[in-house]
């Protein structure tokens, strides 16, 4: 009895610890599940045995700090640094109450994952049969680009979380006691806002409008008529006096600017700061224009040369530079989403695409690119 | 020189020989890290790896290539804050500590290895650490900023600088003056440290917005890098893609990094740096070995950290790793190297027969990518350089100087706003991990400017107080801080910096503006972040 009573209790410990070690178990499908259910034991053995201590036992029970040291490592081999989703936290230290608004920025995160979880590993060989959506590429490709940033990050990886404990943690001002409201741009469809109003311009609000008023910012689109007085624009109501938004818009390459104020009961605004302006970047390809020529010598003396309209032979040539697949995306608007990302096996994919045997084509247009 | 270089190009281009150029671009930077007032200091240790792992291999590297009168080009930032750390001698005698610690595990490593798989790993690491320890001190007389002036002086190597404290300038523009003093300190700095001013900037991650060209321009800087959709997204359409630089109104000339050969090293799974046979970074002994053997070569405080001495490969997405065979690695890097010279150039042959005139790829990448983390990766350059310069002639190593010395006639397009981060633009440098830190950096900001505006003509005491608050400023700055609170290592360390400086900044200025300036405080100060000692801090005027 007394035996039983014993295993049982080392069992449910086990079935804790794998459910606590186990993270991944639930990503993985079904079939892995059983897969890995079964190898989880010799594995933990292995590890232990893969110490380059030659010739000694294996140890039932690797120490603590050797685990500790391994807690970084994913199925991927990459500490997960760039993991941590960009829009977590909702207030700040300092009790600012930040409003977050950037849930699409996390739910492509999410589907960045989603789409890892479904694809373990993809092979070159199978990359040249599949067919994958162009959603699901563009999610794989951003995939890279965080993988880029783990490994840019890698240069700061020295195996441990946590330091610093020696520094002094230094007390910094909340906020500098001004009006004033600053935008800034974080993607062609996001800008990031932060504002501050004194305490007594708000005593000043509130007693002008009999307590009535409501602090609000108020976004101006000044993309083509440039004098906020008169542009199309937006109200967001706050709360705090100093705290910051995200806000997310429609258009890229539109002006933005904004004021910070209080709105009356009847809805006049009565501004306190005026933030500076600010164009969100394009996300495509420019409209046809001339095709302007410069020489600059070296000694830095510059001479504006001639200028050629842009014809269709020009949109031909960029496409074969670029092949129908980045040029599609380009089209699309969703280049920067790809640019210089990382995973190889996109790259195989685009090359099969781009390399396609067309007629008329150069001969030297590799179909052998992607030999490894 | 060049002109004598240039007719030898035109020959060769006019024969069609040259189908293309590869310009590798090496951004070598790492945060100012120095702390006096402590006997060793754990982050110390990301300047100490990148030395033992990249920058001394790198110049070793560049040596074996002039040695064997190997005609080699390429490009390498190396950031104001790398600099002064490399020719710091505080940080050179407590790098020179590191390395005499690491040889003597080395040598305790060679006895314990003796007669086992892992036997050939520990062999190599006493040779490198061995020949590191030769080069850092007699060679390069501890300073190896000269070794990479050297070599620029030679003709092989373009030395560019970075923003002053490696700053992102599109968050910092809330105040112009502050993006005109990351361009201008640097441009200075450069000069102090290579004897003339750069020619070619990297901006801080690629990151871009229009008008800091004309900045550049105005600092003398004739060429800088942009992701590859900062320049497709230009203001008016490119002709040539990324393959042809693009020149702004002023003059000054955008490469755009080319997608393909970035991939091919970027990507962590499928690309080089995550072949099987290639060294696992995480396996380090000082995780692996028994604590007391370890004890003298981590972190004084017990604090397990890496070692650098890894004995395994990546073997495979699993627990279990097989040991490392530097033997086996050196033959991939090889393969590898012949395989990134092949399909570069296919590539240059495909987009010479369509645009009708050689491309310039350009690659960029993260200078601590070869040796930190691809432990392979300088072997890997090396055998490629190699390739290039001895098994063919369709493409050609070139530095950006150079293509425009050749080509002087390029595209005028204002290149779009855009960094290489994730997504293509800010989102890393601000979103809810790090985004409280911008109303405090511009707010200092404007403050510098202030006073940079009202103290013309400074006694003494006041320009060193001034001078230390745009250091601290300038250190506050830095991207780093911003991108680490993002990752989620080490955060505490990163918060507490900016907070730090901040801090600092913002009593100096009101001990100014209140006429109670304590001078033992600013001596401190001088003494604690001494970067930039002929700082003036008008640049933020």
């Amino acid at each position: 009895m007394v035996k039983k009573r014993l295993k049982k209790k080392v069992l449910t410990k086990k079935k804790v610890k794998k459910t606590l070690r186990g993270k991944p178990l639930k990503r993985r499908t079904a079939e892995k599940k059983k897969a890995s259910a079964e190898k989880k034991a010799p594995a933990k053995k292995r590890k232990v045995s893969a110490r380059p201590v030659a010739g000694k036992k294996p140890q039932k029970k690797p120490a603590k700090k050797v685990l500790a040291g391994r807690k970084k490592k994913t199925k991927s081999g990459i500490a997960p640094k760039a993991r941590k989703s960009a829009v977590k936290k909702t207030v700040s230290k300092k009790g600012e109450a930040l409003k977050r608004k950037r849930k699409p920025a996390s739910k492509s995160k999410a589907k960045a994952k989603a789409s890892r979880r479904k694809r373990p590993a993809v092979h070159i060989s199978e990359i040249a049969t599949a067919t994958l959506g162009f959603e699901e590429i563009v999610s794989q490709v951003s995939e890279g680009r965080e993988e880029e940033a783990k490994l840019t990050g890698s240069k700061f990886d020295i195996g441990v979380d946590h330091n610093a404990h020696a520094m002094p943690l230094q007390d910094i001002p909340n906020g500098y006691d001004k009006n004033q409201v600053m935008v800034l741009v974080v993607d062609p469809r996001f800008v990031f806002t932060y504002w501050e109003v004194r305490h007594e311009t708000m005593m000043e609000a509130q007693n002008r409008f009999n307590h009535q008023g409501k602090l609000t910012l108020r976004f101006y689109d000044v993309t083509h008529d440039h004098n906020p007085e008169t542009a199309p624009s937006w109200d967001v109501e706050v709360f705090d006096r100093l705290g910051n938004w995200y806000l997310r818009l429609e258009r890229p390459e539109q002006r933005i600017c904004l004021d910070v104020g209080v709105k009356g009961p009847s809805g006049e605004f009565w501004r306190m700061a005026r933030s500076n302006v600010m164009r969100l970047p394009p996300q495509s390809l420019a409209a046809p224009g001339p095709i302007k020529w410069m020489v600059v010598t070296p000694a830095g003396e510059t001479l504006t040369s001639d200028s050629e309209d842009y014809t269709e032979a020009d949109l031909t040539l960029l496409k074969k530079i670029l092949g129908p697949y980045f040029f599609d995306l380009l089209m699309r608007g969703r280049f920067a989403s790809i640019a210089g990302s990382s995973v190889e096996a996109i790259f195989y994919d685009v090359e099969a695409l781009r390399t396609m045997p067309s007629p008329g084509e150069s001969p030297s247009s590799p179909l052998t690119w992607a030999h490894r | 020189m060049i002109r004598r270089t240039d007719t030898r190009q035109k020959r060769e281009e006019a024969t069609n020989v040259t189908k293309g150029y590869l310009s590798f671009v090496l951004h070598a930077h790492l945060p100012y890290v120095r702390h006096p007032e402590h006997e060793e200091f754990l982050e110390e240790q990301w300047f100490f790896e990148g030395m033992t792992e990249t920058y001394i291999p790198l110049l070793d590297m560049m040596e074996g290539l002039v040695r064997d009168n190997i005609d080699f080009r390429f490009t390498m930032s190396l950031t104001p804050p790398l600099m002064s750390m490399m020719t710091d001698p505080l940080l050179q005698e407590r790098y020179l500590r590191h390395l005499n610690r690491s040889i003597e595990l080395a040598w305790k490593e060679l006895h314990r290895t003796r007669g086992t798989p892992f036997q050939a790993a520990a062999e190599m690491y006493n040779h490198k650490l061995r020949h590191a320890r030769w080069l850092f001190a007699d060679r390069w007389n501890r300073n190896l900023v000269a070794g990479f002036r050297h070599f620029q002086e030679l003709g092989k190597l373009e030395v560019i600088t970075c923003c002053a404290t490696h700053g992102f300038l599109p968050m910092l523009r809330g105040s112009p003056e502050a993006v005109r003093a990351q361009i201008s300190v640097a441009c200075d700095s450069y000069e102090k440290h290579m004897g003339r001013r750069p020619r070619g900037i990297w901006l801080a991650e690629c990151g871009y917005f229009p008008g800091v060209d004309d900045i550049l321009w105005d600092n003398g800087i004739r060429f800088f890098f942009v992701d590859s959709h900062g320049i497709l997204h230009a203001e008016s359409r490119p002709k040539y893609g990324v393959y042809a630089p693009l020149y702004s109104p002023k003059g000054t000339a955008a490469f755009g990094r080319d997608y393909e050969s970035s991939k091919q090293v970027w990507s962590a799974k499928e690309g080089y740096p995550g072949d099987l046979n290639y060294r696992d970074f995480y396996r380090d002994i000082g995780f692996d070995l028994d604590y007391e053997y370890v004890r003298p070569y981590i972190h004084p405080d017990g604090i397990r950290i890496m070692t650098g001495f890894k004995y395994h490969r990546i073997t495979g997405e699993t627990a279990h790793k097989e040991p490392y065979n530097p033997h086996a690695a050196r033959e991939i890097a090889a393969s590898h190297a012949g395989n990134f010279m092949f399909n570069r150039q296919r590539q240059a042959e495909y987009l010479f027969d369509v645009m009708g005139k050689p491309p310039i790829i350009v690659a960029p990448y993260d200078a601590e990518l070869y040796g930190h983390w691809w432990y392979e990766g300088v072997d890997w350059l090396n055998f490629l350089f190699r390739k290039i310069a001895c098994d063919q002639s369709t493409v050609k190593l070139i530095t950006p100087w150079e293509y425009l010395c050749w080509h002087p006639k390029n595209q005028m397009a204002r290149p779009s706003e855009s960094s290489w981060g994730n997504k293509g633009y800010a989102e890393v440098w601000c979103n809810g991990t790090n985004d409280w830190i911008y109303r405090h950096l511009h707010e200092a900001a404007f403050r510098m400017t202030e006073l940079a505006r009202s103290h013309a003509t400074p006694d003494d005491n006041l320009r060193r107080a001034l001078n230390q608050m745009a250091r601290e400023l300038l250190l506050a700055q830095s991207s780093d801080w911003a991108f680490i609170m993002n990752s989620g290592t080490m955060v505490e360390y990163a918060v507490k910096r900016t907070k730090d400086h901040i801090w600092r900044f913002t009593k100096l200025y009101e001990d100014i503006k209140n006429l109670r300036l304590d001078m033992s405080f600013v001596s401190e100060l001088e003494w604690k972040d001494n970067i930039f000692p002929e700082i003036d801090y008008k640049a933020f005027a």
